[in-house]
């Protein structure tokens, strides 16, 4: 399992050109990931949205996960119980991603309003007993597609906008730290999509966007992209950093993952499949296993792919077991110790996967 | 825009009309500092900090520059202010009045401010058609139509991207209520780069990415066209040809001495039925399929609704077509009118 780690160390990485990872991992003698009809089933269904699951997101250290809905709600699950432990009403009911805080007492959401919300699970709940708004994030021209929280802060996060923008924001203040991209500066030619902030590095981040190219930024520095990856040919709809930090996936309409070096700017592997006489169908969102050995994919048509990272092999598909979610599956992470994967669907319901039904690491 | 205006006029040198150092367009120097004042702040994109606070104080002030002869003179003269809002005189003769800090807007007041105000881009509302409002030809099935629950969803395009991709969230909306001005054929608006762009022209291309998308590959679209009695205002003195993609507008008027209105139909009814029939032959040019056209003024109640019947009358031969009852509709409706 940990091939992969040892597979790029060092000057070898100079010898994976554009795309061949895994021919360099088959000529080394590797064997895919297997997984029997056991190993990875769907052990909770979480019910309760009456709308469309566009996003979620689990608690970094509990087991807890917000989930939002075109029902114009957040709802905060225990995913070991199915409890629901909040139901939020939202002012806007376009809701498009949302967020859980690193201490786990807050989430963010945003959508079509343009702007990020943040509410304090805390707080008290008004007279008709919604929670009220903690703080709202404007300046967005356009919608807030994303938002993460940087790692281990409560009080910055990320969004990205159909404003061709992203922002780091000072949550206490409200105010923008950052902005990257936009009409003064060099950044993303269209709208932005997805961000995912890296985990060994949080001062770094990658967005992904309708202009097909994945950028790597800087926090530090607003005025220009560390890099542009190029590849994709279509949006980019999803991006998620490797465990390791030095590489990132990404999901995209032309029905593709990749897997790209953040040192090199090199497109390390592409995850597909032709899909016979069908259009192949547009990746919606990715993430991967604790090692990085595997990629989850979620499609438009229900799909949800477990990719052999390193082979570039479709070892099993979620899709197709029993219990599967029967719609587009618009969202999926994973737990923060990697022992499950929980998927959003536009059948609005949200359903967690566990490893040979047990949860242990893989 | 008006104090730039005639702040260059005060500067021009050589102008025939000019009486002494100041022409009918020079403001007094104390308003003058109120209105710099003003620009500054609103520059600033601080408006928030002083509105709604202090506008009763400011009210009187903002009273007495709108009144003044050269306000008024350079007002004569919006025609050549692209970016100024037509319904300016409608607020501000009454800015006293409005300012109070106990007025309460007006239905009227509500349908002029819209589009001159920034929402946060998307709306909506859940409506049923009342009981009352019967028509003559309704079967008796259409009796329990009042419970029948629609959605409304108003989306402001111009607040949205330019991809679309947020569209994706509508894609189960039962039908797609485009609306177009109908004077936007000479209007301009100005982007961050300061380019200009015919109104008219961005409604056809955004109409046409919505059509094109393959969300909206199936659905309905009623083509809202207002402003029809601004239309007929407008008409008479420029020409619909200002749009590009009308260029070949040529009606063809008889000067029937007998001036029989149902059998000479007036210019703006020309002018309406032409631009109808060409985003009529735009869309079935790229779906195939026929657009609904209805027109609408939207300051008179009744023609709007008259559009939403169309509205469920085209849900309803769907709902026919398909065989199959349901509980709720929605509709959407991006308009491009600022």
């Amino acid at each position: 399992m940990h091939n992969v780690e040892r597979l790029v160390a060092g000057r070898k990485r100079l010898l994976l050109l554009d795309t061949d990872v895994a021919g360099y991992a088959r000529s080394q003698g590797k064997t895919p990931v297997t997984f029997g009809p056991t190993d990875l089933v769907c052990c909770r269904t979480l019910q309760g949205h009456t709308g469309k699951v566009y996003s979620l997101d689990w608690t970094p250290e509990r087991n807890r996960i917000v989930s939002a809905s075109q029902d114009g709600r957040l709802i905060v699950w225990n995913a070991l119980t199915s409890q629901k432990t909040h139901a939020i009403k939202l002012p806007c009911a376009w809701v498009m991603t949302c967020a859980f805080s690193p201490s786990g007492q807050s989430v963010a959401c945003g959508g079509l309003d343009s702007v990020c919300s943040i509410f304090n699970l805390n707080s008290q709940t008004d007279r008709d007993g919604n929670l009220p708004v903690t703080r709202m994030l404007s300046g967005h021209k356009g919608y807030v597609s994303s938002c993460q929280y940087v790692p281990d802060e409560d009080s910055h996060l990320v969004t990205s906008s159909g404003d061709q923008t992203c922002v780091l924001w000072d949550i206490t203040t409200g105010l923008r730290t950052s902005v990257f991209g936009g009409e003064f500066q060099s950044g993303h030619t269209a709208d932005v999509l997805s961000i995912s902030i890296n985990g060994s590095n949080s001062r770094m981040f990658v967005s992904g966007s309708c202009d097909s190219t994945a950028r790597l930024w800087d926090m530090r520095v607003a005025s220009r992209a560390v890099r542009t990856f190029h590849g994709h040919e279509g949006d980019v709809n999803s991006v998620k950093f490797f465990p390791d930090g030095n590489r990132f996936g990404t999901g995209s309409d032309d029905g593709t993952c990749r897997l790209f070096d953040i040192r090199t700017g090199h497109q390390l592997q592409v995850y597909y499949q032709p899909h016979g006489d069908n259009d192949v169908p547009p990746v919606t969102s990715i993430a991967f296993s604790i090692s990085g050995r595997l990629l989850f994919a979620g499609y438009t048509n229900g799909d949800c792919y477990v990719w052999d990272t390193l082979l570039a092999k479709m070892v099993l598909n979620l899709g197709s077991l029993h219990n599967s979610h029967d719609a587009r599956i618009s969202c999926l992470g994973l737990s923060a110790d990697g022992s499950a994967l929980c998927t959003g669907s536009s059948d609005t319901n949200l359903k967690i996967w566990a490893f040979g039904g047990h949860r242990r690491v893989i | 825009m008006e104090l730039q205006f005639s702040e260059s006029h005060f500067l021009a040198t050589g102008n025939a009309n000019q009486v002494d150092e100041k022409n009918i367009y020079s403001i007094s120097p104390r308003l003058k500092a109120f209105s710099s004042w003003l620009l500054q702040i609103m520059m600033s994109g601080n408006l928030g900090a002083i509105f709604p606070a202090a506008t009763r104080e400011y009210a009187p002030l903002v009273e007495e520059l709108w009144r003044d002869k050269a306000f008024q003179a350079t007002y004569e003269r919006r025609n050549e202010l692209l970016m100024l809002p037509r319904v300016a005189d409608y607020f501000l003769n009454r800015a006293v009045e409005i300012s109070r800090m106990d007025y309460e807007p007006c239905e009227m007041d509500i349908l002029y401010a819209e589009g001159i105000t920034s929402s946060n881009g998307v709306a909506s509302m859940e409506f049923s058609f009342s009981n009352s409002s019967r028509d003559g030809y309704m079967e008796p099935v259409d009796q329990n139509d009042h419970l029948v629950r629609y959605q409304l969803i108003r989306v402001h395009a111009d607040s949205l991207g330019e991809n679309c991709k947020w569209l994706e969230m509508f894609e189960d909306v039962d039908l797609v209520v485009y609306c177009v001005s109908l004077i936007d054929y000479d209007e301009f608006y100005e982007d961050i780069s300061g380019v200009c762009t015919n109104k008219m022209l961005a409604s056809k291309k955004l109409f046409t990415n919505i059509v094109t998308h393959p969300i909206f590959a199936e659905k309905d679209f009623l083509l809202i066209l207002s402003k029809f009695d601004l239309l007929e205002e407008k008409i008479e003195h420029v020409p619909l040809t200002q749009c590009d993609w009308f260029q070949d507008f040529n009606p063809v008027i008889s000067f029937s001495p007998h001036n029989n209105n149902r059998n000479n139909p007036s210019l703006a009814q020309r002018a309406f039925h032409y631009i109808a029939v060409k985003y009529k032959r735009l869309f079935t040019s790229i779906t195939g399929r026929k657009l609904f056209v209805s027109p609408v003024t939207g300051l008179e109640a009744d023609s709007v609704d008259k559009a939403l019947k169309y509205g469920r009358e085209i849900l309803r031969w769907d709902e026919d077509r398909y065989a199959f009852s349901m509980n709720s509709t929605e509709s959407m409706e991006p308009s491009t009118s600022l």
